[in-house]
């Protein structure tokens, strides 16, 4: 578990020094953990899992690529469906289906596939920021200030208009319009049932999150998939997020107890640019844990770390799946992240503090 | 009457197979010192079946035998296994025979490369439609 998963094994021995140093901390170990945010998790592992089975993405990704006749054509499709399915199915998961679909179309054609591959994880990033579910930290987020799901995406449309917009102008001057033919895919699999159930859980569960019955939208979508295809429940819980999770909560309630971080972590400003820079050091996952104890401005820390997630390789879970997925030289995806961050950070300063 | 899915399944292997591609394999060393070296065989997101590796002798292993005695992982390269697994992949022969697994509810195409089997590759009962091997894709994902 631990050798392949570094972060757990970081995470870990963090822990067993933290303990060490300071006993204590066991005694308050059940008042740290945020059940709810794990309930909620695992409820979302599950539906992402079942609507990917259901095969029906591919379909969706087939039909929009079937049709595109450039280059640009190619880029622009795949971004727009990493864009449109991110939210839904979270970013790493998104990448898992499509990159492999971009290595498979490099196959055909001649393309720069890793800078493809490099918008295709921001692509990830900036879909994956507009739902509650899209990410770890926005599940983290929105159950950690009890907003509604429709508050929350209303929250976060600017900043999904702005980093789209900001994505395609890139898109558009890094692709030629040369005509490219690509043959239709092999149809996969396709599971009627598992996709329609899996839609009805995601909105039934959405709803009873709303109304704070959490452990209702875990029993209800477990005994669904436990009914009508067990091998969800068997895939879709990921142990290593969720025992990341806990890990953090023990951490990150542990070090807020020690008086001079938290006289330092109080005395922080501007959320929205420290939860960035803090991210690309520690990733965005444990910045959101940390710093939500810390603002009651959520739309500077959600803001901060979702964009943040466009930076360094290690900002973002989904970017080392991306680099190591697609094999993607780590200097090119700096090359290229950083500026991208760089911008839309700015431009995203000036949204917050000036419109 | 036993001839149209099995036909259909087995033109479509042939159809995807100039599109199958080699994921990043990945090793496993279990106790007794026995080494298994994966490879997986992907299309269009998802893994299709995992190939086996004997770093050893240095070639593909058929199915049956998922590893081998007294590899030491430390040594082995990855990366120039799936540069050797790719080159082969030209070579994977659909072989013209079928069976079908009533629990998976599957037609599965054996595809070979040198005599002998390294693939089953799982079809749709009405032969129309790939079916991915989703253990092998959980697997494949716990190793990235």
């Amino acid at each position: 578990m631990f050798k392949k998963d570094p972060f757990l094994l970081i995470l870990t021995i963090l822990l067993i020094i933290f303990v060490i140093w300071k006993p204590s901390i066991l005694r308050e170990v059940p008042l740290f953990i945020e059940y709810n945010t794990l309930i909620v998790l695992s409820t979302f592992m599950l539906i992402t899992k079942g609507i990917e089975f259901s095969g029906y993405l591919n379909q969706v990704t087939d039909k929009f690529i079937n049709r595109v006749k450039t280059e640009k054509g190619i880029a622009f499709s795949l971004i727009f469906i990493e864009l449109l399915i991110s939210p839904f199915i979270t970013n790493d998961v998104s990448l898992f289906l499509i990159i492999p679909i971009t290595l498979s179309i490099s196959k055909r054609i001649d393309l720069d596939i890793e800078k493809l591959i490099i918008f295709e994880i921001w692509a990830a990033n900036i879909g994956s920021s507009l739902f509650p579910i899209g990410n770890p930290q926005n599940i983290y987020i929105y159950q950690s200030f009890s907003m509604s799901f429709f508050d929350f995406v209303w929250k976060m449309v600017p900043f999904e208009i702005i980093n789209a917009t900001l994505l395609i102008i890139v898109i558009y001057f890094s692709f030629k319009k040369t005509e490219i033919k690509i043959k239709p895919f092999v149809p996969i699999v396709k599971n009627r049932i598992l996709f329609i159930v899996s839609i009805f859980l995601f909105f039934t569960s959405i709803f009873l999150i709303n109304y704070k019955f959490q452990i209702w939208a875990l029993i209800i979508t477990g005994i669904t998939y436990l009914i009508i295809n067990k091998r969800i429940i068997y895939y879709g819980i990921n142990l290593n997020l969720l025992l990341i999770f806990v890990f953090l909560f023990i951490l990150i309630g542990g070090v807020k107890e020690i008086r001079v971080i938290d006289g330092m972590l109080s005395s922080i400003r501007n959320i929205f640019i420290s939860s960035i820079l803090l991210s690309q050091v520690i990733s965005n996952v444990p910045t959101a844990l940390l710093f939500s104890h810390y603002t009651t401005s959520y739309t500077q820390l959600l803001y901060g770390v979702n964009v943040a997630g466009n930076g360094t390789m290690i900002s973002s879970l989904a970017n080392l799946i991306g680099i190591r997925l697609g094999i993607v030289s780590i200097k090119r995806f700096h090359l290229y992240s950083i500026p991208f961050l760089g911008i839309s950070t700015l431009l995203l300063y000036l949204y917050i503090y000036y419109i | 009457m036993w001839e149209k899915e099995p036909t259909l399944a087995i033109e479509l292997v042939k159809k995807a197979k100039g599109d199958f591609f080699i994921g990043n394999p990945f090793k496993r060393a279990h106790p007794h010192g026995r080494v298994e070296v994966k490879i997986p065989l992907m299309y269009n997101g998802f893994v299709l079946d995992l190939i086996h590796f004997d770093p050893i002798a240095w070639s593909v292993l058929p199915k049956g035998i998922p590893g081998v005695m007294g590899g030491s992982e430390l040594l082995i390269d990855l990366q120039k296994i799936k540069e050797e697994v790719e080159n082969s992949l030209k070579d994977l022969m659909v072989l013209e025979g079928v069976e079908f697994r009533e629990p998976e509810d599957a037609w599965v195409v054996p595809c070979a490369f040198k005599k002998l089997i390294i693939a089953h590759i799982r079809v749709s009962a009405d032969g129309r439609a790939l079916v991915p091997d989703y253990h092998a894709t959980s697997e494949m994902r716990m190793n990235v």
